[in-house]
């Protein structure tokens, strides 16, 4: 195409073909068809015989024939129109008189509508006709023969009607004259407009060579047998024989250079025969001129039949041949290409699919090759591996039009978000059918390995993530397998590592959880073997979690780390385990306790300043009885006649009044003793009988008295004893203030103790006071309806139960009152 | 026959107490009648007035005060002498106000003891 100026027809004719779109195209079209027809006119003209009115040989029927031919019927009524001016300047004022002139011109027409008609019809169109043998036989039957045949009967009988003219003469000569014009300038025509013309390459050149020789050869022997004039003293063969070198020639066009070659031959030899047959020379020379030229046609015709059947059989054997060895080729680029991208790394995929755009381009032949992915952000497709031709540098030839670019473009769809798109071709044709096909194999191939790297990226990217999330932890992280071996760790580990004196020699993927133990608690700690078991018992799926705490010394201060085991969450199994150093959260928890405690003691100190009146009087009981009990036995000893039985029982009572006042001073003093927590089996109703003992003056002087309802089978708890005296003491206290108006009627505290589960025990405290006014929390610091209390005792209470694992709660009685509980752990009897 | 011996009735609910105290006045040669409650007293108290009576404060049911009322309710006039384990100021004057003879502190001494029956027994016996 880029040689279209060049190579053109003679006569410049424009070219035809699909990209004939704008508007001046038809006109130019039209034009050049009026000079053409006017220009073979005069041809036609010039070639006739003397005193013969049809010419010997006409263009213009065969010009208006592969019009029609080459262009779309609907602009066949503008080439027509635009052939008749030059048909009037071409003839009126010859030899045919004025009326018949117009009539010609639509014989003219009709013969080449008859002969588009039955070959677009049976044959297509285009120089396709003649690329193989049965639309050949069908355009020589229709325009060769049948076509001149019909309208030369009328042809003939309106030249006959308006000139005299012999009717079969007439008829003869036309006839003759349009089939063989038909037979030969007709497809050279349109195979010469027709044609794609490029810039010949290489193998072209040889073939060009060869067209001109053989066009040389032939001209020189057509020459010789048709121009050359007669000499009488030669006859010593038939003028015919010559005729016989004709046939190698058209037989090498036919067999070398295909339906185009040997049109023009044949054009060739007829041209030249007419010529010199129209002069009186030739091989039939010694005919009249019209048989001369008669014999002429016929041979002609006779050898156009089956050379041009020959050339559109070789040419249909070479096409077969060419699409065989196309689809072989491809099939060989297809599985080279699919054997690039398979055990391909990742980080080359990008660049072999480059490199195979490049490939793939130049053996389609197409302008570009672009993949488009769906970039998510943009919800747009953009351009990520691209080829194009590289614009050449070509002086004096125009480049590749663009401003058609695009329009066949082929997108192919490869992955859920991936677009293949080539280019048009370089011929600017549409894609055929068998084409799409195999060009969506070859998408197929870009298609899976694009796939395979997006889902190898998405991999690394999760990877990626993993290792950075790892890395961020605070904590010392391992991920161990399902045989405790260490397959991932972070670098939470590197302090220890760097502290460990023992030179454990690094903790890597491959180490052993005992390892893990090892370095997290120390070499020579008597823990691991526990931490290896806890491990263990989570990878087995024995333990949901294994919670592990311990202080380890550093130089300077205790520091406290917990070890968490958890199990993996696939399916192979395996188990997480992470040390958090928790020695500000330990630190916290002993401060804490520490406060409490503190806190606890200073209310108890306060409750006992309160119980002092209490106290006063329980001592002061049995210290006046002793004192009575010495007096009275001294006046006995002093009367001089002692009863010593009496004396016996004095002293008896004495001892036993004492130990109940060294009773009282030991509660006091372990109420006022601070001393940290411990955790010891108790016995909650002997524990709640002692502290009732220490209240019941205090119960005396309000008026009131403490009942004990005490389930006898209680089970003991493991607690602190002062703790929970506590929590009773200010229990009971609690209920005797609720109770100190002097309107509460049955001015009594219940206190009872039961089993409330398998491992659970209960202890009530009941009064019938005025109950807690629902809403108020009265178990936070501070929350106190008495108008000298602290309102630390109830929080305390619970602080001290929820200590102990316990749980402590009021409730409203429905006959008046409220009642506290709390619950503790019982301590089961070991199995021994 | 020589003169009556005193009857001294105590109300205590501390065995301990009543029973150190009987021996102290039978030492002091008196008579003593020993009661565990105030209702024990007062059921017992038409056959056998005492000649004074050593009354606890603190007592579960009636405390010495209530017997107190209960005495002077009915019309019965027996020099009382309060005994008490609690010295709080207040209940010594509550006490005082109320009518009684006379207000000890538990522990007390015996000579206290025997001169303060003896003052209010004598207080009484000579209006």
């Amino acid at each position: 195409m880029r040689a279209t100026g060049s190579v053109g027809p003679a006569w410049g004719w424009p070219r035809l073909g699909p990209r004939a779109r704008t508007a001046a195209r038809p006109a130019a079209i039209a034009v050049a068809v009026a000079v053409a027809y006017y220009v073979g006119s005069r041809v036609g003209f010039a070639l006739t015989v003397p005193l013969m009115s049809p010419s010997m040989l006409w263009p213009p029927n065969a010009i208006l024939a592969a019009t029609l031919l080459l262009t779309p019927p609907r602009q066949w009524a503008l080439y027509l129109l635009a052939a008749f001016p030059a048909h009037l300047a071409a003839q009126l004022g010859t030899v045919w008189p004025t009326p018949l002139v117009p009539v010609l011109f639509v014989t003219n027409c009709s013969e080449a509508l008859m002969a588009a008609i039955l070959v677009r019809r049976f044959a297509g169109h285009g120089p396709a006709v003649f690329h193989s043998l049965r639309t050949v036989g069908i355009f020589i039957v229709g325009a060769g023969v049948l076509a001149p045949l019909v309208s030369s009967y009328v042809a003939a009988a309106v030249v006959t009607l308006l000139r005299g003219d012999p009717y079969w003469l007439v008829w003869r000569t036309r006839f003759f004259a349009n089939s063989l014009t038909a037979l030969t300038l007709l497809p050279a025509l349109v195979m010469v407009v027709g044609r794609r013309w490029s810039w010949p390459g290489r193998e072209n050149q040889r073939k060009a060579l060869e067209a001109a020789v053989l066009w040389l050869g032939l001209g020189v022997v057509g020459w010789s047998v048709f121009e050359e004039p007669i000499e009488p003293s030669h006859l010593d063969v038939l003028l015919t024989v010559p005729l016989a070198f004709i046939v190698p020639f058209l037989v090498w066009a036919a067999v070398r250079l295909g339906p185009t070659g040997t049109s023009l031959s044949l054009l060739t030899v007829e041209v030249l025969a007419v010529w010199g047959g129209v002069a009186g020379r030739g091989p039939f020379a010694i005919l009249p001129p019209v048989e001369n030229v008669l014999s002429l046609q016929v041979v002609l015709i006779v050898l156009a039949v089956p050379l041009m059947c020959l050339a559109a059989l070789i040419e249909e054997r070479q096409r077969t041949r060419q699409a065989l060895e196309e689809r072989l080729r491809f099939e060989e680029v297809l599985s080279r290409l699919s054997r690039a991208f398979v055990h391909l790394p990742r980080e080359d995929v990008d660049r072999t699919i480059d490199a195979w755009l490049r490939r793939l381009g130049e053996h389609l032949g197409v302008r570009h090759i672009t993949i488009f992915q769906l970039c998510g952000a943009a919800k747009s497709f953009v351009p990520t591996h691209s080829w194009a031709v590289p614009p050449e540098p070509a002086p004096g030839l125009p480049l590749p039009a663009t401003d058609d670019g695009g329009s066949h473009d082929l997108p192919l769809l490869i992955t859920d978000s991936g677009v293949l798109s080539f280019g048009a071709n370089a011929d600017g044709v549409p894609w055929s059918a068998a084409q799409i096909a195999q060009v969506r194999l070859v998408a197929e191939v870009f298609g899976n390995a694009l796939a395979r790297k997006q889902a190898e990226d998405a991999l690394r990217l999760s990877e990626a993530m993993n290792a950075a999330i790892l890395s961020s932890l605070t904590s010392s992280v391992a991920v161990l397998d399902q045989r405790g071996r260490v397959v991932a760790l972070n670098e939470g580990w590197s302090p220890l590592l760097a502290g460990d004196a023992a030179g454990a020699g690094g903790l890597g993927p491959g180490a052993s959880c005992g390892d893990v133990c090892r370095l997290a608690l120390g070499s020579d700690s008597p823990h691991v073997e526990a931490a290896v078991t806890g491990i263990q018992s989570v990878i087995d799926g024995i333990e949901p979690i294994f919670l592990f705490e311990w202080a380890r010394d550093s130089a300077s201060l205790e520091r406290w780390f917990e070890m968490a085991v958890v199990p993996l969450n696939r399916a192979e199994g395996g188990a997480v385990v992470s040390l958090t150093d928790v020695t500000r959260r330990k630190q916290m928890e002993i401060e804490a306790q520490r406060m409490r405690q503190e806190l606890a003691h200073f209310t108890r100190v306060s409750a006992m300043g309160e119980l002092a009146a209490s106290l006063a009087h329980e001592l002061n009981q049995p210290l006046a009885g002793i004192l009575a009990n010495a007096q009275a036995a001294q006046r006995f000893l002093a009367a001089g006649r002692p009863d010593l039985d009496e004396i016996r029982a004095i002293l008896a009572d004495i001892v036993s009044d004492d130990r109940r006042a060294g009773e009282v001073i030991r509660r006091l003093r372990e109420m006022l003793r601070k001393t940290a927590p411990s955790r010891v089996p108790l016995d909650l109703n002997a524990l709640i009988g002692d502290v009732v003992k220490m209240l019941s003056s205090d119960a005396l002087i309000r008026g009131l008295s403490v009942v004990l309802d005490f389930d006898p089978k209680l089970p003991p708890v493991t607690g602190d004893r002062v703790e929970l005296q506590q929590v009773v003491l200010n229990l009971l206290v609690n209920a005797m203030d609720a109770m100190a108006g002097p309107a509460v009627p049955g001015r009594i505290v219940v206190v009872h103790t039961a089993c409330s589960g398998p491992d659970s025990v209960q202890v009530s405290v009941q009064d019938a006071g005025t109950g807690v006014v629902a809403g108020g929390n009265i178990f936070e610091p501070f929350y106190t309806t008495k108008a000298d209390g602290l309102g630390m005792g109830l929080p305390i209470a619970r602080s001290i139960i929820e200590a102990h694992g316990g749980r402590i709660w009021v409730e409203n009685n429905s006959t008046g009152g409220a009642t506290f509980h709390f619950t503790l752990v019982a301590t089961l009897p070991s199995v021994p | 026959m020589t003169a009556a011996r005193l009857l001294v009735a105590v109300v205590d609910d501390e065995e301990s107490v009543r029973t150190s105290l009987r021996r102290l006045f039978r030492a002091f040669e008196l008579d003593a009648a020993t009661f565990a409650s105030g209702q024990e007293f007062l059921d017992a108290l038409p056959s056998k007035p005492p000649d004074c009576l050593v009354l606890d404060l603190q007592m579960p049911g009636l405390s010495g005060l209530d017997v107190q009322r209960r005495l002077a309710a009915g019309g019965i006039r027996v020099p009382t002498i309060i005994i008490t384990a609690d010295d709080a100021p207040e209940t010594r004057e509550r006490c005082l106000s109320a009518g009684t003879a006379a207000y000890l502190c538990k522990p007390f001494d015996d000579c206290t003891l025997l001169a303060t029956i003896a003052r209010v027994v004598g207080a009484a016996a000579d209006p």
